[in-house]
């Protein structure tokens, strides 16, 4: 696996630490929560990416000379068992620091406990910016692209888009309303003409799309932001193709280009949407093509965006604790910021100024090909390209 | 003194006129039985009269203080009591515990939130169920004794709240017949001995001859005959009414 | 006007999915009175079973039909079998009993549907005629949406004249009435009650299958359609099909008109509507006051402090509890911790649905409040940990006297539905206000520098927490519980001796209400953060399971359940990602072994062994 021993091998050299051949030392112990039962249809790919990875450090001799694991625990998707599991993980297994996480207020649950233990936490997938911002902390790094970066990512093609009339549907809570708030300011500032003249907050879970999709032809759009993903975006697709929403309309997408989401909506894909996802069935680069491959062999099954998140995860950890030369909080937390890890996307580092990688996403159309729907026209978008000024951040991230 | 007066009480469910124009009164020490066919409105003049239903016509006088339509708990403190037609005590306490319950609220002790409630008014409690003879099941559950036993209960409850009327509501009811005497014989002691004022209904008629004091004939909602017992048991429209025309015996 | 007539038939459209499946859940109710938790998840089945189903059939609209109708009875299938399994096995147990045995079987029901179909959203290719529309008004309305309009009062007039026109929908009429009565006659009870469970599966697994087509097959569908089909059961009354079909019609509506009026409001229009109907007709729309069981008195067992061997074991366990500090780890000591929080959580609920005859859906309400006003304590006033150990239980308890006053009329399943509307509401709005945080809630909700030691802090929890539950427990056995012990065994009786129960009632909610806001604000501490999620339906959900473990009819019953309840939790989901499956099996043979609960059955063993 030439992508992850050429990675391991060159941080490594960087630093002027030899690997050594075979693991010896007592082991790395990363503590990993996440909403198993809860989210199974991310969760289970994810936990597939975090495996293989932890596989393939451990078959080219672990890291720092010692064996990596993961002991990993299920939270229901409660923020505070997901506290009471962190506290067994740092006291009872013992666990060098803390990761995982899917849901915004579980993340910003264990981030505050991992503050008040002073013990590391990174952060996989909590999508919510007040993680790294408002709410955020020496002790804590998040993986994923928040809110803020998939709307920037989103705004540079959609202020390219003709429309002026948009309307926006996204579910009721922070994630929803987050989005809708920066896509409006983002694209404001591009586009001073665009108004906003319908919005739409179908509770999580609950959408009654039938409803939601009539009011939204009733203002007569242009243009569609959509933040809903799941089984409301299921249902807000098909009543949308049967009622003609889409038709002659732009639609601006978050996460709907991700395989999770993107199967299931199956041969009703609608076409010509501008997403952000994974177009795992055409990327050829190496480091994509090499991950995908390994997934493929080992799980049977193409990848998600939740296996590039687990898998990634490893590496942006193992990437600290290489730059540390070990695996104590102080030296991970002053490790992390700066270090630069490998992932199937690329390289990633971990920015100083708010310990938010820059783990990108890819940008593009949907399509249908074969009855399934894809992802075509994309191109990678790095993180670090649509962060906020410094100034801004330092405004809303405490001292 | 009268304790009870009851002036022209009137009732009706849907268009049924259940009573109509009832007027009597009940005397400190009387015992009142009120009798008639089913359906002859007993048991609505009794829920009239203990305020678990408010009447359409008429008033209500305890002691001369007008008490019509008062909700079932003020009656209560102002000294009525009542048993009733289907037995209910406090299946999940103790006998004992049912009229320490009745002696709390009367005391108003029962906004008490730390003291232990099965010393309170335990001895009081014991000389009630001592007096309608259930001291011996005192700590047996008040929600498995026999239905006998369930109407003594239900006396002491009544009792427990110092009445001065006592409105009792097929009190007999189950029981069996050597059971029932003794029963109201024993009300008639404490009639006597409290000058508590007792209204009563009953099919049994040897109990109602037995104890009554003076007797009420309803039929179809109306009074139609009160008086003494004996003078009731000659009255021609009360035969008609109970016994048929000619004049054959019949338990109701 | 024309967007007018399209939210219209789109509101008619989604009322017959939604009378769908309240009509099953209501004919359940009516006459077995079970509160059939596990409905969302037969909804469930009956989506993933047409999908199973439809996948391998031709697509055209005769095969769906039969594909359709195929799920409906499979799912009526196993309702049967959960009935003749399960359910019938417990009839006899307090009311709400049968809850906890529905609840056992949503979780196996979720982690078998997972096994089998796995994690993914299902979805139906949709053939041309699925995806047609007719054109309406200027705009595409979905033809399959006209079919669901159809449907909804087809499946009316169908049950009405199975209810009315057959004998045996007259017989389950007269059991809607009064079940005993219809027992006396010599109609075979059993079979009546699993044919109705059957049909009322059936119903939801119609649902289930027809709501295919325009969505997906996924395992978030039973918690989603759970909460909705019990409003719009409530709203119509228990029991009443013609109230399901009114109430599926209003709901449908507002909510369908709603979305253009009030796009934020999609959290609450329902809960909101509902407390409305409850306000003025608390039975519902068309509902009656239930029949009360014939043989009241057996319903209420009684409840005696607990003789010596069992206070002795009580005493060991609280020496044990307090040694635990000097013995046990701090995970351990968390694990404690939670459950002596559990423990009050669960007796403040006991005060109200056990001595006080109110069952509650929204009990997190009280939990929550009290959270939030020890993380406002914490954070917005700056005061130290007593102040917000203080001040929570004070306005919780304050707010639950006043939520008292209003409900106090209602009763049984009515009463417990509007808690959970309440809870909801708060719930909401936690969620949507920035005072609260919003979703992301409020962090940093740390003890004071003394209390940070875990040792220190599982003190201060055992002392606030335990001795909370034997305050309870002492006011129960005051003259004040027994008023209202005396309030609920016989309402009329007890007034009939002076009491108030409209009061004794509020004072009991207050009560309550005020143990919760402790049990809250410690956990607030605990955790050291604070979510809308602690005032949600699952939380409220988990007290009812321990205090109905535990069992109703006994004061150690909240203390067993929660910490059987915990401990069981914690334990399984560390062990095994099918914890839900087992967890639920564990809950089902509880129910099973133990119809009075836990503490009930060792109350009723002694008893038997004594004797």
């Amino acid at each position: 696996m030439p992508l992850t021993r050429r990675a391991i091998l060159a941080g490594a050299a960087a630093l002027g630490t030899p690997a050594l051949a075979a693991a010896q030392g007592a082991p790395i112990r990363i503590g990993e929560i996440n909403s198993y039962t809860a989210i199974p249809a991310f969760t289970l790919p994810y936990r597939n990416g975090w495996q293989l990875a932890l596989e393939q450090l451990n078959a080219m001799g672990g890291v720092l000379g010692r064996k990596l694991e993961v002991i990993s625990r299920d939270d229901a998707g409660k923020p505070q068992d997901a506290v009471r599991i962190a506290g067994e993980l740092l006291d009872g297994e013992r666990v060098d620091l803390l990761a995982g996480g899917y849901l915004s207020n579980v993340g910003l649950a264990i981030s505050d406990y991992a503050l008040h233990r002073k013990r590391l936490y990174v952060a996989g997938e909590p999508l919510t910016d007040a993680l790294v911002w408002e709410q955020g902390n020496r002790t804590c790094f998040r993986l994923r692209p928040s809110t803020y970066m998939q709307a920037a990512m989103l705004v540079e093609d959609a202020a390219k888009l003709p429309a002026k009339r948009w309307v926006s549907v996204a579910p009721n809570y922070e994630y929803g309303t987050s989005a809708v708030k920066w896509f409006k300011q983002l694209l404001a500032e591009r586009r001073p003409d665009v108004q906003f003249v319908a919005e739409q907050w179908p509770a999580l879970g609950r959408i009654d799309a039938g409803a939601t999709v009539a009011a939204l032809e009733a203002a007569r759009p242009e243009a569609i932001f959509n933040v809903t993903f799941g089984p409301d975006l299921t249902n807000f697709v098909r009543q949308g193709n049967t009622r003609g929403l889409f038709e002659g309309r732009s639609v601006v997408s978050v996460l709907t280009g991700e395989p999770e989401y993107l199967e299931p909506l199956g041969e009703e894909t609608p076409p010509g949407w501008l997403v952000t996802g994974y177009p795992v069935n055409s990327v050829t680069d190496p480091a994509n093509t090499a991950f995908i491959q390994a997934y493929k062999a080992r799980f049977n099954e193409t990848p998600k965006m939740g296996s590039v998140v687990g898998y990634a995860l490893i590496f942006s950890i193992v990437a600290g604790i290489l730059k540390a030369g070990g695996t104590g909080t102080e030296a991970l937390c002053d490790a992390l910021p700066g270090a630069t890890f490998a992932t199937p996307f690329g390289q990633v580092t971990w920015r100083a100024i708010d310990h938010q990688s820059t783990l990108g996403t890819y940008v593009g159309r949907t399509a249908l090909a074969n009855g399934q729907g894809t992802m075509v026209d994309w191109r990678y978008v790095d993180g670090a390209s649509v962060m906020p000024s410094d100034a801004f951040v330092r405004r809303l991230r405490p001292a | 003194m009268t304790v009870l007066e009851a002036v022209g009480l009137g009732k009706a469910f849907g268009g049924v006129l259940a009573l109509d124009g009832v007027s009597f009164s009940v005397e400190a020490g009387e015992m009142l039985a009120m009798i008639g066919p089913n359906g002859a409105g007993k048991s609505t003049c009794f829920n009239l009269l203990g305020g678990q239903l408010s009447p359409d016509a008429g008033r209500v006088r305890l002691a001369g203080r007008d008490i019509t339509g008062l909700a079932p708990r003020r009656l209560a403190r102002l000294g009525v009591a009542r048993t009733f037609q289907i037995t209910a005590v406090f299946a999940s306490m103790t006998v004992r515990e049912n009229v320490q319950v009745a002696l709390q609220a009367h005391h108003h002790r029962s906004l008490r939130f730390w003291r232990a409630a099965h010393t309170s008014f335990r001895e009081a409690a014991d000389r009630l169920l001592a007096q309608v003879d259930m001291l011996a099941a005192a700590d047996r559950a008040a929600g498995v004794l026999a239905y006998g036993d369930l109407k003594r209960v239900e006396l002491a409850l009544a009792l427990a709240t110092n009445p001065t009327l006592l409105l009792m509501d097929e009190p007999t009811a189950g029981m069996a017949a050597a059971e029932r005497g003794a029963l109201m014989a024993l009300v008639r002691k404490l009639a006597d001995a409290s000058g508590l004022a007792v209204l009563f209904t009953e099919h049994d008629m040897d109990v109602v001859f037995g104890v009554a004091d003076r007797v009420l004939v309803l039929n179809r909602g109306t009074l139609i005959a009160a008086g003494a017992p004996d003078a009731i048991r000659a009255d021609a429209r009360v035969r008609e009414v109970y016994l048929g025309a000619t004049g054959a015996t019949q338990r109701c | 006007m024309d967007v007018f007539l399209i939210q219209l038939l789109t509101g008619l459209a989604g009322a017959s999915s939604l009378f769908l499946v309240a009509a099953g859940l209501t004919v359940i109710f009516g006459v077995t009175r079970v509160v059939n938790f596990s409905h969302g998840s037969l909804f469930m089945l009956g989506a993933y079973l047409a999908w199973s189903i439809l996948t391998r059939l031709p697509p055209d609209p005769a095969w769906y039909a039969l594909g359709v109708a195929g799920a409906a009875l499979a799912t009526a299938g196993i309702g049967v079998l959960l009935e003749i399994g399960l359910l019938r096995r417990i009839y006899r147990a307090p009311e709400l009993f049968q809850l906890l045995a529905t609840f056992g079987v949503v979780l196996v029901v979720q982690d078998l549907t997972l096994l089998i179909w796995g994690p993914g959203d299902l979805t139906l290719p949709r053939p041309p005629w699925l995806r047609a529309f007719v054109p309406i008004a200027d705009a595409m309305f979905p033809r399959y949406d006209l079919i669901l309009i159809v449907i909804g009062p087809l499946v009316l007039a169908a049950l009405w004249l199975l209810f009315t026109r057959t004998r045996w929908g007259t017989l389950v009429r007269a059991a809607t009435e009064d079940r005993d009565m219809v027992a006396a006659l010599g109609v075979d009870q059993r079979l009546l009650f699993t044919l109705v469970f059957g049909l009322g599966a059936g119903l939801a697994g119609l649902g289930g299958a027809l709501a295919l087509p325009d969505g997906s097959a996924n395992l978030q569908m039973d918690l989603s359609v759970i909460t909705q089909a019990f409003v719009v059961v409530v709203v119509g009354g228990m029991g009443s099909l013609p109230g399901a079909w009114l109430a599926a019609l209003l709901i449908a509506l507002l909510e369908s008109f709603g979305v253009l009026l009030l796009p934020r409001a999609t959290l609450v229009l329902m809960f909101v509507v509902m407390a409305a109907v409850l306000a003025v007709r608390p039975h519902g729309l068309l509902g009656r006051p239930q029949a009360p069981a014939r043989e009241s008195g057996q319903s209420f067992a009684l409840i005696r402090p607990a003789s010596a061997p069992l206070r002795a074991l009580a005493l060991i366990l609280l020496v044990a509890a307090i040694a635990a500090p000097f013995v046990a780890g701090p995970f351990l000591l968390s694990v404690l911790t939670e459950a002596l929080i559990a423990m009050l959580f669960a007796a403040s609920l006991h005060v109200m649905m056990g001595p006080g005859g109110m069952a509650s859906f929204g009990h997190a309400a009280w939990f929550g409040i009290g959270a939030y006003v020890a993380a406002a304590a914490a954070k917005g006033l700056l005061a130290p940990m007593p102040v917000g150990l203080l001040l929570a239980p004070l306005l919780a308890g304050v707010l639950a006297l006043a939520f008292g006053w209003f409900v106090v009329r209602l009763s049984g399943i009515y009463f417990a539905m509007l808690t959970l509307a309440f809870a909801q509401i708060l719930w909401a709005a936690a969620s949507q206000s920035d005072a609260t945080g919003g979703d992301n809630g409020i962090l940093g909700v740390w003890p004071d520098a003394w209390a940070q030691d875990p040792r220190v802090f599982y003190a201060v929890a055992l002392v606030l927490c335990a001795g909370g539950a034997l305050a309870l427990r002492r006011v129960l056995f005051s003259p004040f519980g027994f008023a209202l012990r005396a309030a609920r065994d016989a309402a009329p009786r007890a007034e009939a001796i002076g009491l108030n129960p409209p009061a004794l009632r509020m004072a009991a909610a207050a009560l309550a209400g005020a143990a919760a806001g402790l049990a809250g604000a410690v956990g607030a501490y605990f955790n050291g953060s604070v979510f809308p999620t602690t005032m949600s339906l699952g939380r409220s959900v988990d007290a009812l399971v321990m205090v109905l473990l535990g069992g109703v009819q006994t004061m150690a019953g909240p203390v067993v359940g929660a910490l059987v309840y915990t401990g069981l939790y914690d334990v399984l989901i560390r062990f095994t990602d099918l914890w839900r499956l087992v967890l639920g099996l564990v809950i089902i043979a509880l129910v099973l072994a133990f119809p009075q609960g836990i503490a009930g059955a060792a109350q009723r063993f002694e008893r038997d062994a004594a004797t």
